[in-house]
Order: structure tokens, then sequence, then C-alpha cells
């Protein structure tokens, strides 16, 4: 008797503490996560455009060293356009905004062509949920070519001149 | 709905829709973004002394002229490889024809220190003179071409 009131007893506890496992209930409500991203270039400094030394009257033209502007953008942009300044200094010219910038200067009393040709981007690494991923590289080649047979204005030295190369995106 | 505000409520709907549009044009554009960079254009012109009245000197080049024989002598000195340009217009150097209205072009040509000779040659007003040193592997000699 004493046996089967023990046998009894636990199975009572037994019940007693599965049945609120059972019992076990979960919710879920999904939600939006939001963010408006505001795409950003920046551009590393430029190095110069360098003509080098032309000889008034010379026979063949002159190609400047080319020089790169970098920029690192937000991922993915696209339909970016850049143009050369037009006001900087007198003569200097700068078609519409465009896939490649074309302009044109004087200096020296010596008339040159500019273009900002956009090369090959690099792509950033895609963020995850373990990595804040990186940015597109974006370089543009800076060339520049003097015609030849030009007199020039006399001047001493090394002249310079700035010029704004302006990237829209 | 009466006929006459039925069509009010559609040139509404239409004027809406266009200036919604128009909206979002402007926003295109305003939220278009520029970022500029400059950078230096470099020249070393290798020029004239503009306040010379003679052809003037350059890192190649010395030249003087004074009085000859045939009313001027035009002296160009050069380093190996210059290229030389006397034509009159270009040199603002008057110079007079002389001796029956032709130039005088006198080349002294010379190798490892010793002078080979020299070459005269006149020239016709209008004429277009032009001259290269052929250099072979054994001597050296003077081409000149007079057209007129």
């Amino acid at each position: 008797m004493n046996k089967l009131l023990a046998s009894l007893l636990t199975s009572i506890t037994l019940l007693a503490v599965t049945v609120p496992a059972a019992n076990a209930a979960s919710v879920a409500q999904p939600f939006n996560v939001t963010v408006t991203l505001t795409s950003v270039c920046t551009m590393a400094a430029i190095g110069d455009l360098a003509f080098g030394t032309y000889t008034a009257f010379q026979a063949t033209a002159q190609t400047a060293t080319s020089t790169t502007a970098t920029l690192t953008c937000t991922r993915g942009l696209t339909g970016v356009t850049a143009n050369f300044d037009t006001t900087g200094t007198i003569g200097s010219t700068g078609a519409a905004a465009a896939t490649t910038a074309v302009g044109a200067g004087v200096i020296a009393g010596l008339q040159y062509n500019i273009t900002a040709t956009p090369g090959t981007t690099t792509a950033g690494a895609a963020a995850s949920s373990t990595s804040i991923g990186g940015a597109d590289s974006r370089p543009y080649t800076i060339a520049g070519t003097m015609p030849s047979g030009q007199a020039g204005t006399a001047a001493t030295g090394v002249q310079t001149q700035v010029r704004t190369l302006t990237v829209n995106y | 709905m009466y006929l006459p505000q039925y069509f009010l409520h559609r040139i509404n709907t239409a004027i809406n829709f266009l200036l919604a549009v128009l909206i979002g044009l402007l926003s295109t554009i305003v939220n278009a973004e520029q970022l500029s960079g400059q950078f230096n254009v470099t020249v070393n012109l290798q020029s004239s002394d503009a306040g010379s009245q003679f052809v003037p000197n350059s890192a190649f080049c010395r030249s003087t002229n004074a009085p000859g024989s045939f009313g001027a002598t035009f002296t160009v000195v050069c380093a190996t490889g210059a290229l030389v340009d006397i034509s009159p217009s270009r040199t603002r150097i008057i110079w007079s024809p002389d001796n029956g209205d032709t130039y005088r072009y006198i080349f002294q040509a010379s190798r490892d220190g010793n002078i080979l000779g020299t070459i005269d040659s006149y020239v016709s007003v209008g004429s277009e003179t032009s001259w290269r040193m052929i250099n072979l592997t054994d001597r050296n000699y003077l081409e000149m071409s007079v057209n007129w």
C-alpha cells in the first residue's frame, strides 16, 4: 500500500514538473531596420601635370607626364561625370561634365589640352555581419599635350598654374 | 459629379502630377554631389630673351651678328644635337640682302677640332633654305637644299 502511494506521489510530482514545460510558448514580431545612405567620395591630393621643358617653336608636340586623381567612393556609384574648371585662369576652358573630362588652357603663352579619363574601378569588399567592407577606388588619369610650333610668352623658370578637376556623382 | 467639376478634377490631377514630376527632378539635381581637387600644370619655357634685339641665346646655341664683308655676318654656335632656326622671320634680326639681293650663308664644318672647310651659298630673297649634318661612320658632311 505504501509502495503504491509512493509511486502515485512520484507520478503526480513528475506531472506537475513536466506540464508547465509543455505549455511554454513563443511570440515573434518582425521589425524594420532603416537607414538613408548619403553617398560620398573623397579625393586624394593630385600630383603636378608636368610638361617639362618646351623649347619655343619646337617641331614636335609636348606630352606631359600624366598624373592621377584617385577617388575613394561609396560602393556602386553610377553615372559619375567629371569636368575641368573654366574660370580659374584666363584661357582655361572645360567641356561640360562627361565621363571623360576635356579641357584646355594657356600657360607661359603656350596652349595646352588636357583630359581626365576614368580608369578601372576597383570594387570595395562588401560589408558582412562581421566586416564593414571597403570603398570603391576610382582613378582618373589626367593627361596633357602642347601643340608644336608655339612661340610662348617669355618667362623665367618653371611656370605653375592651378587647375581644378570636379567629379560629379 | 457635374461635368464641369469632372473636368476641373482631371485638370487638377494633371497639374499635381506635373508638379510631382518637377519636384522629383529638382530633388535629383539638388542631391547631385560634387567633389573637386586641384592640381598644378607646370612648364619650363625655353624661349627668347625678350629684351634683346638679337637672336636669343639658349641652352643649346649662342648667336651673334656683326658687320661682315657683305653687310652682315650672323654666327650661330650650337651644342651637338641642337635644332637651329635662323630664318629671318623668326629671329627678329634684320637681315638686309646684299651682294645682288642675296643672303650669303657660310658654313664652317669641323671635326675633332679640325676645320674641314667652308661652304658658301648665296640665297635669293623668297627662297627656302635648309640643311642637315650627315653623320657617317668615317666622315660628317653638310647637306644643303635651296628652293625658290
